[in-house]
């Protein structure tokens, strides 16, 4: 019996993380080899013609959107922590909607809803007693503006909820302080609120910011090139991979910007935890004033959830009456299913073995090794999926030809295993939402004090049985919301799914692209419902967790443990 | 004596590692408990003391030494054996009872290897033990400090260890059912003859519970003796005025021979208006029928003393003492700070 019998269990366990942390670091080095493959004849083309506009764009994109999601999120959560008037416990929630709306739907659908033959400009056009689209028209939606407005009322919801948690956790005792030092209450928000909330207002927006960059739905119906865009353009469009790459590197780099605002908000959280929370005193309203703070803060819900929700429910309905369910979109929902469904396992088993190793190594009190394993394990999140999947290309060709090799030594016919493969998908999506699985277990095991372990340890039990037999059972809760929010993520992927997917292998979400990108509305509507109502089983969750839940799940490692 | 040692611990030295190597928190401490007797360490919080409990228990490696339990080396150099395999129970500080699993589930953890009704007669023996088979179908948050405590110690005894380890087991609960509990738990400890290391910063804790008491500081042991001997021959200057009342004088305040320090304690000054020893009550408390008193010598020295009955004291009032008759511990002067 050597100090290997007394770690023996535990190497196991450290060598899934370390191998975990490999996959998910692959795809972002292969990425920078790729890049690096020099990308032929079309490339001093793209650097005149698309490159400089599409950077533009995004950029001014990033702008919009932050500007707006930092108002549209602060001034409702100012709204409902606040004040108190009637609705308000029903406008707090009400106010997650959004969140239920994956940007490329919220295109789809008011691209239909503003058409210049669709239902809003029509019904102006009778009230108005005008017989011609071509003699009036609403400013068009397809523009850069409209992108930002849309994609603002969606994403607004990330900046509501980390304000809000922080209007009721913290302000109680500093808004009465600065009440007490003179402060007329009308300028608290701007003289105290507003400076506390800063932080919050940099996670929120920082992750609003790292869904714009995700997104390719919206800009692209809308006809916005933005960076995404054009990754998506050159590799299928040019088959340029090593110009993707190059794209791609690019846009990582305004992760990594990203990520340093949202790192920069969290970093005095630390201090504020221990604060015994107190919600500071909402003022009444009544009357009028009451109906006025109701209507503005349903105002996002309406242009974010409630008009586009109803919209393709109306359709849904049009299209199911006249044509019933189509074929493809029962099958493209039950891959959407199958894939999502595989993902979720893998992720919530991945996520579990990369916590526990950081658990056991903790004790061991060598934690340099999972900690790492632990962080690499939670940066797919914030990798765009167009990125993660131009990243994935080379390192699934790297596996194929290997296998092909194998496969001819044993005299079979070499063949195309990942590459185009529902197993690909899968492991894309593993790669991005781990952070989730990963966020939740971390969460929940922090939970769990240390003494459990070492008592069922003194007890006889290995790690293993330890996990099973203590840490599972606790965990449980954390891990079925974690698979909530992995499969429902899964199930609204867009971007890396139309990259990665088997040819004619449809997703909703590429089903509803498909119809989008045709122009054809068809049975996009009904995929865009469906999404929705799946999306909103999370937002239900949210909702009745409160205050407690943290921006999407991702790991939060104390860098002074660590 | 005939008893065999059960715990050995021989010169063994723990510590973590800590950029640039181990930061040592306890050096070459040896011990040894033998079969049915309690030891405690005693020490104020930092000292070491519950790093020791861990390094038995397997959750710190040794660095240097070794521990040896019934007669088998479980920790030396490169063997160590793991938690799971050492035959050693322990008791949490915080209980650490399992919140899913009721009270009889937590009692049954440790013997999943038995056969279910061999299994079931000892959860039930050990919870009649501590008088809980009552409360078997509870889980642990509808029990109180006291009974969680019973219950993770029935759950620690369950599988039969060699040895019992117990992390400051009273630091949970209040401090009227501390002593209560502290008498209870030496009763049952002892009848049912188990080994058992404890370790807990509060004196009054190891005197009610332990047969033997080892005093740390700063990651030595300094003194492993009984009560009594801990507090009549301090092998220590550190130990002399740990344990019990009293304070390291000059000999020459006393007006005695030498320029070492001397142990005064309480009981060594005997009031007398006319005796030699003069000093300045600073603060007094009444305890009943007496009092005691904070007072300094003229040369600034403080000192304790019990206050007779049947006076008046004031503070700023000059006491006189003598010495009571016997020979005085004396320390060698610590090296001028």
């Amino acid at each position: 019996m050597t100090r290997t019998a007394l770690r023996g269990g535990d190497r196991g366990w450290a060598l899934g993380a370390g191998l975990i942390a490999v996959l998910v670091a692959l795809p972002l080095l292969a990425l920078l080899w790729t890049a690096m493959q020099g990308s032929q004849g079309l490339w001093s083309h793209m650097m005149a013609h698309v490159l400089p506009r599409a950077s533009l764009n995004t950029v001014v994109l990033l702008l919009g959107v932050g500007v707006l999601v930092a108002a549209l999120g602060t001034g409702s959560a100012w709204l409902v922590t606040a004040y108190d008037f009637r609705g308000r416990g029903m406008l707090s929630w009400a106010l997650l909607l959004p969140l239920a709306m994956p940007t490329y739907i919220i295109a789809y659908a008011y691209l239909d809803l503003l058409h210049p033959l669709g239902p809003v400009q029509s019904l102006i056009r009778a009230l108005l007693g005008i017989d011609s689209p071509r003699d009036f028209r609403l400013p068009d939606i397809r523009s850069l503006a409209g992108c930002i407005l849309l994609l603002g009322v969606v994403l607004y919801p990330y900046v509501y909820l980390t304000t809000r948690a922080m209007f009721l956790t913290q302000a109680g005792g500093l808004l009465d302080a600065a009440r007490s030092l003179g402060v007329p209450r009308r300028a608290l928000l701007r003289r105290v609120a507003l400076p506390l909330a800063r932080p919050a207002i940099a996670i929120g927006v920082a992750l609003a910011l790292l869904e714009t960059l995700n997104d390719i739905g919206a800009s692209e119906f809308l006809g916005v090139q933005t960076l995404t865009v054009s990754i998506y353009t050159t590799w299928v469009s040019r088959s340029d991979l090593p110009g993707a790459a190059q794209i791609a590197l690019g846009m990582l780099a305004i992760v990594v910007l990203l990520i340093a605002l949202e790192r920069y908000g969290r970093r005095r959280q630390r201090y504020a935890a221990g604060q015994r929370p107190r919600p500071m005193q909402p003022q009444m309203l009544r009357g009028g004033a009451a109906w006025f703070a109701l209507g503005l803060g349903l105002v996002p819900v309406l242009f974010g959830f409630l008009l586009p929700a109803l919209y393709l429910g109306w359709a849904s309905v049009e299209r199911l009456q006249q044509h019933g369910l189509s074929r493809q979109l029962l099958d493209s929902a039950w891959n959407t299913v199958t894939v999502a469904a595989a993902a979720t396992v893998v992720t919530l088993v991945a996520g579990v073995v990369v916590t526990w190793a950081w658990r056991l190594a903790q004790a061991r009190r060598r934690t340099r090794m999972a900690g790492v394993c632990l962080r690499v394990a939670g940066l797919g999140y914030a990798v765009p999926g167009t990125v993660l999947a131009i990243g994935l290309l080379a390192p699934l060709a790297w596996f194929d030809i290997g296998a092909g090799e194998i496969l001819k030594w044993f005299g079979a016919q070499p063949r195309m295993l990942l590459m185009g493969s529902a197993t690909a998908l899968v492991l894309a999506y593993v790669l991005r939402f781990l952070a989730i699985s990963v966020g939740s277990a971390d969460a929940g095991l922090t939970r769990v004090s240390p003494s459990l372990d070492q008592a069922a340890r003194s007890l006889g039990e290995s790690s293993g049985g330890v996990l099973r037999r203590v840490h599972l059972p606790l965990l449980r809760p954390a891990l079925a919301a974690a698979a909530l929010l992995v499969f429902v993520d899964a199930m609204k992927e867009l971007s890396a799914t139309l990259m990665l997917r088997p040819v004619n292998f449809e997703t909703l979400a590429t089903w509803l692209y498909a119809d989008a990108a045709r122009g054809a509305y068809e049975d996009g509507a009904v995929a865009a419902l469906l999404i929705v109502l799946v999306g909103l089983l999370p937002v239900v969750l949210l909702a009745r967790s409160g205050t407690q839940w943290q921006a999407p799940a991702r790991p939060i490692i104390d860098e002074e443990t660590a | 004596m005939t008893t065999p040692a059960v715990l050995e611990l021989e010169h063994i030295s723990l510590g973590y590692p800590v950029a640039g190597g181990l930061q040592m928190v306890v050096q070459d401490l040896s011990l040894c408990l033998k079969r049915g007797q309690i030891g405690c360490l005693l020490g104020a919080s930092g000292c070491g003391k519950t790093t020791v409990l861990r390094a038995v228990a397997g959750f710190e490696p040794t660095r240097a030494g070794r521990i040896v339990l019934a007669g088998e080396v479980i920790a030396e150099g490169d063997l160590q054996w793991p938690p799971e395999q050492r035959r050693v129970g322990m008791v949490f500080q915080d209980y650490a009872l399992f919140p899913h699993l009721d009270v009889a589930a937590n009692v049954g953890f440790g013997l999943r290897r038995m056969p279910r009704a061999a299994r079931d007669a000892q959860v039930r023996a050990m919870l009649e033990r501590v008088g809980l088979w009552a409360y078997a179908a509870r889980y642990p948050h509808e029990l109180s400090g006291g009974q969680q405590q019973r219950v993770a110690l029935a759950r620690a005894l369950a599988p039969e260890p060699e040895v019992l380890l117990l992390d400051e087991p009273f630091s949970n609960l209040d401090i009227h059912t501390r002593a209560r509990l502290a008498a209870e738990l030496r009763d049952l400890l002892k009848a049912s003859g188990t080994t058992a290391l404890l370790v807990t910063h509060d004196q009054a804790e190891a005197f009610a519970m332990a047969d033997m008491i080892g005093v740390m500081h700063g990651g030595s042991l300094l003194q492993w003796a009984n009560a009594q001997d801990l507090y009549r021959a301090p092998a220590h200057r550190f130990v002399a005025g740990f344990i019990g009342r009293g304070a390291l004088v000059p000999a020459a305040a006393l007006g005695l021979e030498g320029d070492d320090d001397v142990l005064l304690r309480p009981e060594h000054l005997l009031p007398d208006a006319e005796g030699p020893i003069r000093a300045r009550l600073l603060e007094a408390a009444f305890l009943g029928p007496g009092g005691v008193g904070e007072l300094a010598l003229p040369g600034g020295e403080r000192i304790q003393a019990d206050l007779p009955p049947d006076s008046v004291w004031q503070v700023g009032q000059m006491l006189g003492f003598r010495l009571a008759p016997g020979a005085r511990l004396r320390f060698p002067r610590e090296p001028q700070r």
